[in-house]
């Protein structure tokens, strides 16, 4: 009873999740920045097909990572039920940003559906380099959120 | 009777150490109540700065709307064209971060504190942004007006950071 109210006590609301989600979330697409510097430096994107990693110049950098944050908040508004299996959850978490890209963004962008206007090494080549932003923002909002929920 | 008594006994001292016990637990409750983490304050601090920030764009759209910034002689409003738009955003959020490292010391002036905070990013603004791209100290190669106007449209920053942080937070930081 008494470690019951304190874990209720103890937890944070679900908009402190939230925020602390959106904020876990900027730094796991600070991770998927980071990582297709690794692709490039390992020679994968080139074979991939894709000559540049995500640009590091103001103002372009900033859309990822905020766009992170937004991905973030519907990851927060999930946690509390996914609070026991949240690495799991976490890593397959990245398939709603993909998505989103492969069916709304991509095609807005004249890349078509999944990419394939730009062929099907560019879509491996998005799903392979967004792969740490969800387990990055689990292992973030986890340590931000500590132990109990 | 004498099993009577011990029963008593133990069911008087039950009775007063549940009660001494629930004191206890009650006084820790209340010293543990909604007590959020040096993280918890900065990542929720980021998230309200991220939404001081956009108070701060918005207020900038309704200088321009109301005709001030043309009379300080700024044309434009902040753009919301994409990628332009994140930058002060993810700004917002990073001076947001600072601000949560101590919001708990400054809880009981929240408001006054939060007001003055703009401060912070304003004098980074000046003395270091600024003059980093051509614009000197304050602004002021663009002229005196130009300083005015910066800020007039950072002013609503801060105060909205703290009804933000202390809508996300709640009573007890």
């Amino acid at each position: 009873m008494m470690e019951q109210d304190m874990n209720v006590l103890g937890s944070v609301t679900l908009s402190q999740r939230v925020a602390i989600c959106f904020a876990s979330g900027v730094v796991g697409a600070a991770a998927v920045v980071l990582f297709s510097y690794v692709l490039f430096g390992l020679r994968i994107s080139s074979a991939l097909g894709v000559k540049a990693p995500i640009p590091l110049k103001s103002p372009d950098i900033y859309r990822p990572l905020f766009w992170g944050g937004l991905w973030g908040i519907p990851f927060g508004l999930l946690i509390g039920a996914a609070w026991k299996s949240l690495y799991l959850f976490g890593f397959l978490y990245v398939l709603a940003p993909l998505l989103a890209l492969f069916l709304i963004f991509l095609p807005l962008g004249g890349a078509g559906f999944f990419g394939l206007r730009q062929g099907p090494m560019f879509t491996l080549y998005l799903l392979l380099v967004n792969l740490p932003f969800g387990i990055i923002t689990a292992l973030v909002a986890r340590a931000i959120i500590g132990t109990h929920l | 009777m004498n099993t009577t008594k011990m029963s008593q006994e133990i069911n008087g001292d039950e009775d007063g150490t549940d009660k001494q016990w629930r004191e206890v637990v009650e006084k820790d409750l209340n010293t543990m109540k909604s007590v959020l983490t040096v993280s918890q304050r900065a990542a929720i601090c980021f998230a309200a700065g991220v939404i001081g920030a956009a108070a701060v764009v918005l207020f900038s759209h309704v200088l321009f709307g109301l005709g001030v910034s043309g009379t300080l002689g700024v044309k434009a409003p902040v753009s919301l064209k994409s990628p332009d738009i994140y930058k002060p955003l993810f700004w917002g959020g990073l001076w947001g971060i600072l601000f949560g490292l101590f919001i708990k010391t400054a809880w009981k002036r929240l408001y006054l504190v939060g007001f003055l905070y703009v401060l912070a990013p304003l004098l980074a603004l000046f003395l270091f942004f600024l003059p980093m791209s051509g614009a000197g100290y304050f602004g002021l190669n663009r002229g005196p007006t130009f300083t005015l106007y910066l800020l007039l449209v950072n002013l609503p920053f801060g105060i909205v950071t703290a009804l933000a942080a202390r809508a996300i937070i709640g009573k007890h930081p």
